[in-house]
């Protein structure tokens, strides 16, 4: 039974509409949660919803003292700064950029923009110091960073920092101070509105009355955290900002930033957020990031993964916190969603080989495929693999020839007609071989915010019929969740890419990506080792594709695959190797994996076919 | 700048006010001329159409030939360019009437978002507190099946630049005011794509019976996840009563939320959105647009118009 806090809080799922508090209370922490919390500059990466604002979120002390149990002590007694949040979203930056209803001048509106943003941090700011200065509330697991000053000695501070920022707060206080600054933003938008069409638009702007207008943020937050440690003898106390969605902020933020990280007081900390692909293609920000010095300037922080079991640890704890919000702890995975057909994961070589046992759902797929698949079959016989004599293979081969392709098989099996029908694929639109917890877990891509939008969603299903799900409910599940993720990739403004005769826009290669490997899977010869990622070419890649596959990385619709020595913050996507996000996946009948790598440019050469994503999702099967 | 202060349907038919000055739109529409061929034209001292430049094919050629040879002043232009077109043809020809309280009929039935923003934006000119009342009028279409064809979006952002609204403090939790349309997924798209957090659905009731369940049926997996206490109908047919009802939720939410509406269905909902916007400027009103990649999809009149009656409160 769900509370009305866990109603509020863990259905949500955005951490960006979350007070700090809440953010802490159902807090699931990754393994990179760790290294952000190093006294370290950090660059966080990741697609939407991979967690960047809740990690960001859980370096402030709002959300540390909220934080339960040993792994927020832990935090408590290693994190040795104060995080400050800095937040911004796609509406504040529109609200930024129609600043003077789009009538001003163009250097104007910068330099009304920038005071913009500068008082937007000194916001924040403030109100982290009123924080660690007010007195808490009872409701703190534990207390940290917490200050007790006399009110003279802040009054002193807010004085000085009101007649420096040229603000009259009502009275000497954090609180009055921080809505001040508020207020500056107010009157910057209504300054900007007074200048339309005025011939002295940059004369007023440069008056002595609107300094303010000119203040530098970096230059201002170390003046603040200066008078402030000073007065609370913490002189060499750290304090960290971190900005969110940078991809969002001006070019001249991130700019900025990244030429802090040297430059700036060892009393700053940066840590920033944004999308694996810098649309902006600063170039300010690759000249940061190049050259062997960057190596030892700041963190990169990869929170995407990369294969299906990358993510199952966590995966696994944030089911932990589901459940055990909606009091029955004690059940798994397997005991609500059961075993997914195709055995993703599994280091234990008895269980593995009895799950191919002669009975076994596996063993049927095979031995099904075998007799329709004449491909299949010619496979086996090169193998020199003969079914009922599986236990004679060497573990090596057992897991070069049958484990790894077993996903392949299952699919096979499930979707083709056989070979008499002419390699047709039937037209199952319950896609239950995809249930199950492995391929649910995998599906997630470990994004926090899908799994807890298919988990929630499975879970109240499961509630209504003792804490089981059928795999037909699963799929219908997932699959809506899949429509959803696809209405979104819809919505996003991407103005489409002409290659050759193709006008292909954002939902149109994934479409033929999709849909190509569902034929190399599906229809083609059996192969052990199809193709299922792709790498768009260097030499042949126009910028308008690459601009539009930009765009998908960074909403998480493919997922970038970096190599060893590959960089993990992209300037551009040609000459990397990217596969489409698990949750694409049901809509294109295609095994959770990896797979060989192809060019895209061969990719985008099929043939016209109705895109798959416009067939509509049906909860009935026709089985 | 003039806000509005009251508004009333309009019960008595178009062909029976006189206008000194009517205002329609050149698309591609069948019923791109409806309501101008409902008033009595022979009486309205000056008539202006904005012709879009793009798209066009469709009905746009009849419907620019009629217009023209109806006494009308036909300019086309760019979306970019018809604000400028309104403070250059349109105010002049406002203020040449000579009158005092100079009475407005603007069809806003073939209008996009953007040009419906930029003329209310423009009737709010304190230059013009010549008119008092403007009386909107919508030609609600015949029922048409949604289009299965992709529209590839070009633009998510806000209706204009002047209704953007103002997030005070972005940490608030962002709550979307959704009026529904027909095309499947839009509405959840775009909350998907902004994050909201809150929604309220908002279904038109249009006297064109066929519409409502569709707009359900597009909508389901949006009117699933919200509860049903902030499902809410409005009348497309009148106009007013929703204004207010829509008036008092923004106010309402935006106390402690930041307040976004997006305007999809019936277009007399996106003109009673910018109002609402006029009425708290905090509040912002967004669009999802495919622009001039828009594919022309014809609209015959149903037969039921719809007038709103804005009153102007003027400031200098």
């Amino acid at each position: 039974m769900k509370d009305a806090s866990y109603s509020a809080i863990y259905e949500s799922l955005n951490a960006r509409r979350l007070s700090p508090q809440q953010v802490a209370m159902t807090f699931v922490p990754q393994d990179q949660f760790t290294v952000l919390t190093k006294n370290r500059h950090s660059v966080l990466l990741g697609p939407r919803g991979s967690g960047k604002t809740t990690l960001l979120k859980m370096l402030q002390p709002q959300a540390i003292e909220y934080w339960e149990g040993d792994q927020g002590e832990t935090h408590r007694g290693a994190i040795d700064y104060t995080g400050v949040f800095i937040s911004t979203d796609v509406s504040w930056g529109a609200q930024r950029e129609a600043l003077g209803d789009g009538k001003l001048d163009a250097d104007v509106h910068e330099q009304l923009g920038r005071s913009l943003f500068v008082t937007h941090v000194l916001r924040a700011l403030v109100a982290t110091m009123e924080y660690r200065t007010s007195k808490p509330t009872g409701k703190e697991i534990a207390h940290f960073r917490r200050l007790s000053v006399p009110l003279s000695r802040q009054w002193a501070i807010v004085e000085a920092l009101a007649a420096r920022w040229l603000l009259r707060p009502k009275i000497a206080t954090y609180t009055a101070l921080k809505q001040s600054l508020v207020f500056r933003m107010a009157d910057i938008r209504k300054l900007a509105q007074d200048l339309v069409g005025q011939a002295d638009a940059k004369e007023r702007v440069r008056a002595d009355e609107n300094a303010f207008l000119r203040y530098h943020f970096l230059d201002e937050v170390i003046c603040a955290i200066t008078l402030f440690n000073d007065d609370v003898d913490e002189p060499e106390a750290r304090w960290a900002l971190c900005f969110d969605e940078l991809e969002i902020a001006p070019d001249w933020v991130s700019d900025q930033l990244f030429r802090s990280i040297r430059s700036a007081d060892d009393r700053i900390l940066i840590k920033m957020a944004m999308s694996p692909v810098s649309t902006r293609a600063n170039p300010a920000i690759f000249e940061h990031v190049t050259g062997p010095s960057t190596l030892n300037d700041f963190d990169t922080i990869r929170l995407w993964y990369t294969d299906k079991v990358e993510p199952l640890k966590f995966c696994q704890d944030l089911w932990n916190a589901v459940v055990r919000r909606r009091g029955h702890a004690s059940l798994t995975p397997h005991d609500v969603l059961d075993h997914s057909q195709t055995e993703l994961h599994s280091t234990n070589r008895k269980s593995t080989k009895s799950a191919y046992g002669v009975s076994s759902d596996m063993m049927g797929s095979f031995e099904r495929l075998s007799r329709s698949d004449a491909s299949f079959s010619a496979y086996l016989k090169k193998e020199n693999i003969t079914l009922d004599k599986l236990g004679e293979l060497t573990p090596e081969k057992f897991a070069a020839t049958i484990r790894k392709v077993a996903p392949i098989v299952v699919f096979r099996d499930y979707f083709r007609a056989s070979d008499d029908q002419k390699r047709s694929l039937r037209t199952r639109k319950i896609l239950s071989v995809y249930s199950g917890a492995d391929s649910v877990f995998a599906i997630t891509e470990g994004n926090p915010r899908w799994f807890l939008l298919i988990v929630n969603a499975m879970l109240d299903k499961a509630e209504q019929s003792d804490w089981k799900i059928s795999k037909e409910d699963q799929a219908e599940i997932l699959s809506n969740v899949a429509g959803r993720f696809l209405a979104m990739l819809k919505t996003l403004p991407v103005p489409p890419a002409t290659v050759g005769t193709l006008k292909l826009s954002l939902i149109g290669v994934i479409d033929r990506v999709g849909l190509h490997f569902e034929r190399k899977i599906l229809i083609d010869d059996f192969n052990p080792d199809p193709e299922g990622t792709f790498s768009p070419s260097l030499m042949t890649t126009p910028r308008a594709l690459a601009s539009l596959l930009d765009k998908a990385v960074n909403a998480g619709a493919l997922i970038y695959l970096p190599g060893q020595r590959d960089e993990l913050i992209l300037r551009t996507v040609a000459g990397k190797r990217f596969r489409l996000s698990y949750l694409l996946l049901p809509l294109f009948r295609v095994p959770i994996r990896k797979g060989r790598s192809v060019s895209l440019t061969r990719i985008l050469k099929l043939p016209e076919n109705l895109p798959r994503t416009q067939i509509p999702l049906i909860a009935e099967s026709d089985l | 700048m003039n806000r509005p202060v009251r508004a009333s349907e309009i019960a008595e038919e178009v062909s029976a006010i006189s206008y000194d000055l009517i205002i329609g739109a050149v698309g591609y529409e069948h019923r791109a001329t409806h309501i101008a061929k409902l008033s009595n034209l022979s009486a309205i001292g000056k008539k202006l159409a904005f012709a879009f430049r793009e798209p066009r094919g469709g009905h746009f050629a009849a419907n620019f030939a009629w217009y023209c040879e109806n006494g009308f002043d036909v300019t086309s232009s760019s979306d970019s360019e018809f604000a400028a077109w309104l403070h250059e043809v349109v105010l002049p020809k406002c203020l040449s009437v000579g009158k005092i309280d100079i009475r407005v009929a603007v069809d806003i039935s073939c209008f996009n978002r953007y040009r419906l923003a930029c003329l209310v934006e423009f009737l709010t000119r304190p230059e013009l507190d010549c008119i008092s009342e403007t009386d909107f009028w919508y030609s609600i279409a015949k029922f048409d099946p949604p289009s299965e064809r992709e529209e590839l979006n070009t633009l998510v952002g806000p209706i204009n630049s002047r209704f953007g609204g103002w997030f005070v403090d972005s940490d608030r939790p962002t709550v979307g005011i959704l009026g529904l349309g027909y095309e499947e997924g839009k509405a959840l798209g775009a909350v998907e794509h902004l994050e909201i957090s809150d929604t309220w659905c908002w279904l038109p009731d249009s006297p064109v019976l066929e519409y409502l369940p569709e707009v359900v049926k597009a909508n389901h997996v949006l009117l699933s996840e919200a509860p049903t206490l902030k499902h809410v109908k409005y009348s497309v047919s009148r106009p007013a009563e929703t204004l207010t009802r829509l008036i008092a939720l923004a106010s309402n939410l935006s106390t402690e939320n930041n307040v976004m509406i997006l305007p999809f269905g019936p277009k007399m909902f996106s003109l009673i959105s910018i109002l609402v916007s006029l009425v708290h400027p905090a509040i912002a009103v967004w669009r999802v647009s495919a622009g001039e990649n828009l594919a022309p999809v014809d609209r015959i009149a149903s037969g039921f118009e719809v007038g709103l009656r804005v009153g102007w409160q003027k400031q200098r």
